[in-house]
């Protein structure tokens, strides 16, 4: 059976305001080997993994999902898009910024942004940027730390679907006894 | 009392006896396949030493979440028993439905697509039970279509 | 004038702002745009470093490009712009400096010179004086002096006070009297104990009394030609300045202040490379200073600056132990006893506006057994002031403020005089123009009043 489902960062609508502290910690954690901690020490666009957006139902998260037939891997030609794992990851160095990608995601979860932000300083050009569930850094994703709230977690869908099942069980007793 | 549309549960007739799940499994997974299940039988016990059980498939809501998120489209109600059907040829396994269902109804096949209970949508249309309902041993799962009214459930085991 | 506000069209209502605010002053329904109430605002920025409702020009370049200019920001300026922010008074600074009648003194906080080099991509809390100095020199200020200067003079004054009200039975616990935060919101919430403040203006505002007399004298100036600028970690500066009090020489003591940030935009739009200039060191008469005036950055560096000249003041004595570390720290009310001779100086240092309450609540009980307590509106002192580099991750946090804390100690300990009196400058200020501390010339120019119920 099938175990490596994707993983991906999802927000509490109940719990998020907004307030965006996760995307300039997404953009900080992956500004590339020359980072700035402070706002004035960023003098180019600012470029995180994910963005708030607000719904019908609340604010939600604008990000990759690791969808497990991914659009934007089905579309790039040059293979850069491939399934590891838990994660669909973009190979920088076999992408070639060709942007096929950028409308095939639903939630508008990639970027096209300058090489050398994430690859080495002296690389030129334009390559895909997504969210990478933070997996070269120790301490997880970089958003979910930052969040005032607590409403970000990265989400393991065999663990949701367990946790609701069992959420979803404690209140249907709850209510057939009323 | 019951709850959930179309196929209904009393939780207080379930036992987890788990009939429901081999049921469905049997039904709609192939012979070398182990999963997913698609109707889940969880027990629940409290601070208190209750235990409580129910039997989870999907409750085909009548303000579906799953379908208001879903991307593509994928997720739809069928016009004439009005169960929540998925089409894989236009999932891409976005587990957007996952995030917003509050039962956890959808999982993931190595198909690469969203799988969930379908309320036995052929059989439904045949006049014949879901398989949970028919194979229910304690009545704890019932069925009652929208236009027709009146609940039904399987033989006497 | 407004000194602080939020950006109605960037302000979602998350109200993460309000829970730092220490005056309650933001107010607002979560979800809606908030609003900063100016009867109740001390304008300590702690709201414009949280802020993370950002606008950035990949986002939508003209809605940027015009929220940028109503902020007075210069054109070169690309970094993200927030709900919460301060005005920039650039342009009231960049006028001066063109204008070929001014004579531009400039100085600079003891906190600026370990935070500015991040703004240019530098290691958290980089000591850099020598850049600075250079960098205010190539933009065109005709004298650089230091607020460090007039941090050491502010000890004397501060310090020949203190010992005079303990010696004389008046009014004690004195509390210190350089954080204009603290000093709007006592007057504001408990006028009747303003007489409780040292009587000396701030560092800032004493440098600026000076430049209008005593430099420009000895520089052969005149005064109404000099534009007295101050850059501050701090965006209630700005509002000290313009105090109507703050005057008494017949000039105002300082014109305008900007922030650690506005600087950096101001270097960067001269096209300044900040990094690689050359040291250069600050200008006579009101650029030398001590480690004690290079300690008022820090939580409890007042108070140690201060312990170093009383001490010596009250038993002839240099103090034992130079590093006071009973003053320093990090909690927000900490206390400490210090033998002075035959007294028991009992010291007690703020962090943090919110915990000077309870403390006046001591004090209105008669609980407070203190003689001498310093107070920092700002979480963790002056480096931690609205005006330093915002960080863009608050989990940073207490990595960029320790190491901007640790550069002002190592900046202190790497001085050759670590007491403000031994300040061979300072001497020559007083023997040749104040005479003695808390003299009449001190008192009319460096000391002053604050209101009253």
């Amino acid at each position: 059976m099938k175990t490596d489902f994707g993983f991906f960062i999802a927000a509490d609508p109940e719990l998020c305001t907004g307030c965006k502290a996760c995307e300039l910690a997404c953009f900080s954690a992956h500004s590339g080997s020359a980072p700035g901690k402070t706002v004035g020490s960023l003098s180019g666009f600012v470029t995180p993994n994910l963005h708030v957006v607000r719904t019908a139902g609340g604010w939600s998260l604008a990000t990759c999902r690791h969808c497990e037939d991914a659009p934007c891997l089905n579309v790039c030609q040059p293979k850069a898009i491939t399934r590891r794992g838990h994660e669909v990851v973009v190979d920088p160095a076999l992408c070639t910024g060709c942007s096929d990608c950028i409308p095939a995601c639903p939630f508008g979860a990639i970027s096209i942004v300058p090489r050398r932000d994430f690859a080495s300083q002296d690389s030129c050009g334009m390559a895909a940027r997504k969210c990478d569930l933070c997996q070269d850094s120790a301490d997880g994703p970089a958003c979910v730390r930052a969040c005032p709230n607590g409403a970000l977690r990265l989400v393991d869908p065999e663990c949701e679907r367990r946790q609701k099942g069992v959420q979803a069980v404690e209140t249907l007793i709850a209510l057939s006894k009323l | 009392m019951t709850v959930g549309t179309i196929i209904k549960l009393n939780p207080e007739r379930c036992v987890a006896c788990y009939a429901c799940v081999v049921a469905c499994l049997d039904a709609h997974c192939a012979v070398d396949e182990d999963g997913p299940m698609l109707r889940r039988a969880i027990r629940v016990e409290t601070d208190q030493g209750e235990i409580h059980c129910a039997s989870l498939g999907c409750m085909h809501c009548e303000d579906p979440k799953c379908m208001a998120v879903c991307p593509t489209k994928a997720i739809y109600r069928d016009r004439e028993t009005q169960l929540v059907q998925v089409d894989p040829g236009k999932c891409i396994g976005c587990h957007s439905c996952l995030v917003a269902c509050p039962f956890g109804a959808p999982a993931f096949t190595k198909g690469n697509k969203m799988v969930k209970c379908d309320g036995c949508i052929q059989r439904v249309k045949e006049g014949r039970l879901p398989l949970c309902v028919q194979t229910c041993p304690s009545k704890a799962l019932t069925f009652e279509l929208p236009r027709t009214g009146g609940e039904e459930s399987g033989p006497n085991p | 004038m407004t000194y602080i506000t939020i950006d109605q069209t960037l302000c979602i209502g998350c109200r993460e702002c309000a829970k730092v605010c220490p005056a309650d002053a933001i107010q607002g329904l979560p979800g809606q745009p908030q609003s900063i109430d100016p009867q109740r605002c001390v304008m300590c920025g702690q709201c414009v470093q949280k802020c993370k409702s950002y606008i950035a020009p990949s986002f939508d370049m003209s809605r940027y490009t015009a929220i940028r200019r109503e902020r007075n920001i210069p054109q070169t300026v690309l970094e993200p712009l927030f709900a919460a922010h301060f005005q920039s008074q650039l342009p009231q600074v960049k006028a001066a400096l063109q204008d070929p009648q001014t004579v531009c003194f400039v100085q600079c906080a003891p906190s600026v010179r370990v935070g500015i080099e991040e703004e240019f991509g530098g290691a958290p809390g980089s000591l850099v004086p020598g850049k600075l100095s250079a960098a205010l020199h190539r933009l065109g200020f005709d004298y650089v002096f230091d607020t460090n200067f007039a941090a050491d003079l502010t000890v004397v004054e501060e310090g020949t006070e203190l010992i005079h009200r303990i010696l004389h039975n008046e009014t004690l616990p004195m509390f210190t009297s350089c954080c204009p935060a603290w000093i709007t919101w006592l007057e504001r919430n408990h006028p009747d104990l303003t007489k409780h403040l040292s009587s000396c203006k701030s560092p800032q505002q004493m440098a600026g009394a000076l430049f209008k007399t005593y430099a420009a004298n000895r520089l052969g100036v005149s005064p109404e030609n000099v534009v007295s600028i101050a850059v501050m970690p701090c965006t209630c500066k700005e509002f000290e300045s313009q105090r109507p009090e703050m005057n008494v020489s017949g000039y105002q003591d300082v014109d305008v202040v900007i922030t650690t940030r506005e600087l950096a935009w101001l270097i960067k739009e001269a096209g300044i490379s900040f990094s690689t200039l050359p040291d250069q060191p600050f200008d006579s008469p009101l650029g030398e200073y001590s480690g004690a005036g290079a300690l008022f950055g820090a939580t409890g560096g007042v108070m140690e600056a201060a312990l170093r000249t009383g001490y010596e003041l009250v038993t002839g004595e240099k103090f034992p132990a130079i590093d006071v570390s009973a003053a320093r720290g990090s909690d927000g009310f900490r206390t400490a006893e210090v033998d002075v001779g035959d007294l028991k100086l009992r010291i007690g240092i703020v962090t943090g506006l919110e915990h000077a309450k309870p403390v006046i609540q001591q004090l209105q009980a008669g609980t407070l057994d203190l003689h001498f307590i310093e107070v920092m509106a700002c979480p963790q002192g002056c480096i931690s002031g609205g005006g330093q580099p915002k960080l863009l991750v608050d989990g940073d946090n207490p990595l960029v403020c320790s190491a901007r804390t640790a550069s002002i100690y190592a900046h202190d300990r790497a001085l050759p005089l670590r007491r403000a009196h031994e300040n061979p400058a300072l001497q020559e200020l007083y023997q040749q123009f104040l005479e003695h501390p808390g003299g009449t010339v001190s008192h009319r120019l460096l000391h002053t009043k604050y209101k009253e119920p």
